[in-house]
């Protein structure tokens, strides 16, 4: 019987001792599970605010408030109204429709592999995937919300007391909203392209005689296209201006730098999925990568910021084929099939 | 009996294993952290929440009233009031509203003692700003930053983290650039005429921001005398028509800083001179 009181004191401190150690109580419970990032071959593991670990609820959440239309003024369009699953979260029109149908400056970027940007938007203001959140809301041309209407609104909505419980322990608040969409967005990672499971994957057969040498004039010193589209998600991740305007109408970089040698530069894209994110160009201005590639095949408008690389060069025509065949090997279509009806 | 003892024994090894382990495990000790508390733990590295502390006096600091009155000229700030500049220019506001930063008490010695966590969104509509309590002592000027400084300005805690209310959260309307990432110092917009027609016809707006942009402000404070347990009023006077007056609506309609640079700095640079006590 006293044996039975000891044991249950020992028992009792053995359960403290368990509970004394976590440092943050909220990531104990149970619905904190952790979201297992599936990171391609070739990818390196990106890095994750130790404030906002991935878990399966915030990305539920996130994904939950992408698609949510109340985001917007008058309720019409959620952030997946114009970043559309099936064109690799691009959008297909030149520029996007806002409330209103007020459209916007710039074409709507792709969203894939955010979780290794070092900066956000073509111009590159903004630093981090969480505060990205915020720009689109309360753009007067897109979604034209103001942020504490938009947090009004998520608290009226019963659905997420539960979420915001869930994933953020807390009432639904900007502070979970603009983690939760980082969250999701994070999640979304497209690294298998026939290019990948060639380079990465070790499976040689997957490439055709000519997208192999459309690979090697993409690498090539008279193209030059991988000075500036390098690395795993072929971006340098820099701004430049690469000559499509002698005048730009879009300062770019310079809006947020006012600085005159960033006029007209922007933020290097990625090259992959290109057969589902046209239009190209931070202005949409190009519909095919016959009219990108014939751009730089001409060196440009010689804008004085223009980037030097950018100079005239010849291509044959099997090259320029070639070239774009290989292009199209950076498509991943399990990743557009996967969000298709996102 | 015997049988009863030595499991007390082994109970109490356990005990008190499992204490130590309790104390040690986590790599950080939890106890009191606070110094100037009487159960201070040197060893501690987290909060434990029950910091005990000796009675003391009510409180040894002083006591800071601050009220900010804003003029247009000789007026009171109103959006009513169409007012009229010196180069016959008339306008009309329709929103003033800037940040004040980083108050800091400048002693006889040129020391400086800085009023902490000192952020102050200041609007026409509102005279009466709380700071938090002073040292006590003789004081021969006020600083104090138009705009935020540069360490609160970084994107390393957003506004949506600040708790609901705390001037550096969101405001409505926005003090916060979400495109770019940083407050806006000061967001000044109207109505102006510059023809004679008499329609106030034209809007203009100026958002300052940018580390740039942050301006200091001094002012004299004649070795005001702050005591201990006692309230010290301070009014400020702050007049528009500082920057006003410098303004020319045919040419200085609008800036958001980054795409009109010069303008932006010309406000802040005028916005020094707005400040003085009354």
């Amino acid at each position: 019987m006293i044996n039975k009181y000891i044991y249950f004191i020992v028992s009792l401190l053995s359960g403290l001792l368990l509970a004394s150690c976590s440092k943050d109580s909220s990531l104990q419970a149970p619905e904190l599970v952790p979201y297992s990032l599936q990171i391609p071959a070739g990818f390196p593991f990106p890095e994750i605010p130790t404030d906002n670990a991935l878990t399966e609820n915030r990305v539920k959440l996130g994904k939950m408030l992408f698609f949510d239309k109340t985001l917007s003024l008058d309720s019409s369009i959620s952030c997946a109204s114009c970043h559309f699953g099936k064109n690799a979260f691009a959008d297909p029109r030149r520029f996007s429709l806002g409330v209103n149908d007020s459209l916007s400056l710039r074409n709507a970027m792709p969203l894939f592999n955010m979780a290794y940007n070092r900066s956000f938007f073509w111009d590159g203001g903004v630093p981090t995937l969480e505060l990205q959140v915020l720009a689109p809301i309360e753009n007067h041309l897109e979604m034209n919300l103001s942020l504490l209407q938009a947090e009004a609104r998520i608290k009226q909505n019963p659905e997420y007391q539960d979420l915001f419980k869930k994933a953020y322990n807390r009432e639904p608040d900007l502070y979970g909203l603009v983690r939760a969409i980082a969250s999701f967005e994070r999640t979304l990672i497209s690294g298998n392209s026939r290019y990948d499971q060639y380079t990465y994957q070790n499976d040689k057969s997957v490439l055709t005689e000519s997208e192999i040498r459309g690979m090697n004039v993409f690498f090539g010193e008279k193209a030059e296209c991988f000075h500036c589209h390098t690395g795993f998600n072929f971006t340098d991740q820099t701004f430049q201006n690469n000559g499509i305007y002698a005048e730009y109408a879009d300062p770019g970089r310079a809006r947020i730098t006012s600085r005159n040698i960033d006029i007209g530069k922007f933020k290097v894209p990625s090259l992959r999925n290109l057969s589902y994110t046209a239009p190209y160009m931070h202005d949409g201005s190009f519909n095919t990568l016959e009219e990108v590639l014939q751009h730089y095949m001409s060196g440009g408008k010689n804008h004085p910021n223009q980037n030097p690389t950018i100079r005239p060069f010849t291509l044959s025509a099997e090259e320029q084929s070639d070239l774009i065949a290989f292009l199209k090997t950076l498509d991943d279509a399990e990743f557009v099939q996967k969000h298709q009806l996102e | 009996m015997k049988p009863f003892l030595r499991s007390i024994q082994f109970a109490l090894v356990i005990i008190g294993s499992a204490t130590s382990l309790f104390f040690s495990s986590c790599g950080k000790e939890t106890g009191c952290t606070d110094p100037k508390a009487l159960n201070f733990n040197p060893n501690a590295k987290e909060s434990s929440g029950d910091c005990q502390y000796a009675i003391t006096q009510p409180t040894s600091k002083a006591i800071l009233a601050l009220e900010i009155q804003q003029h247009l000229g000789t007026a009171d700030f109103d959006t009513a009031t169409i007012y009229t500049l010196a180069n016959g220019q008339r306008c009309r506001m329709s929103t003033l509203r800037y940040y004040l930063s980083n108050f800091r008490l400048v002693k006889s010695d040129n020391s400086e003692v800085l009023i902490p966590e000192s952020y102050l969104l200041v609007q026409p509509s509102q005279l009466s700003y709380s700071l938090p309590e002073v040292m006590p002592g003789t004081y021969t000027k006020l600083k104090f930053y138009v705009g935020i400084d540069s360490a609160a300005n970084s994107a390393g805690v957003m506004p949506v983290d600040r708790p609901a209310g705390h001037p550096l959260g969101l405001q409505n309307p926005s003090m916060f650039w979400s495109w770019s990432t940083g407050y806006i110092f000061m967001k000044c917009e109207g109505h102006c005429d510059t023809t004679t027609t008499g329609m106030m016809d034209q809007n203009f707006s100026w958002h300052l921001g940018e580390n740039t942009l942050l301006r200091e402000v001094e002012i004299s404070l004649n070795n005001l005398v702050f005591t201990a347990s006692q309230t010290t009023n301070l009014h400020i006077k702050s007049d528009l028509n500082e920057i006003l007056k410098t303004i020319d609506f045919r040419t200085d309609k609008f800036s958001h800083t980054m795409d009109n640079r010069p303008l932006a700095i010309k406000i802040a640079d005028q916005s020094v001179t707005m400040f003085s006590i009354e």
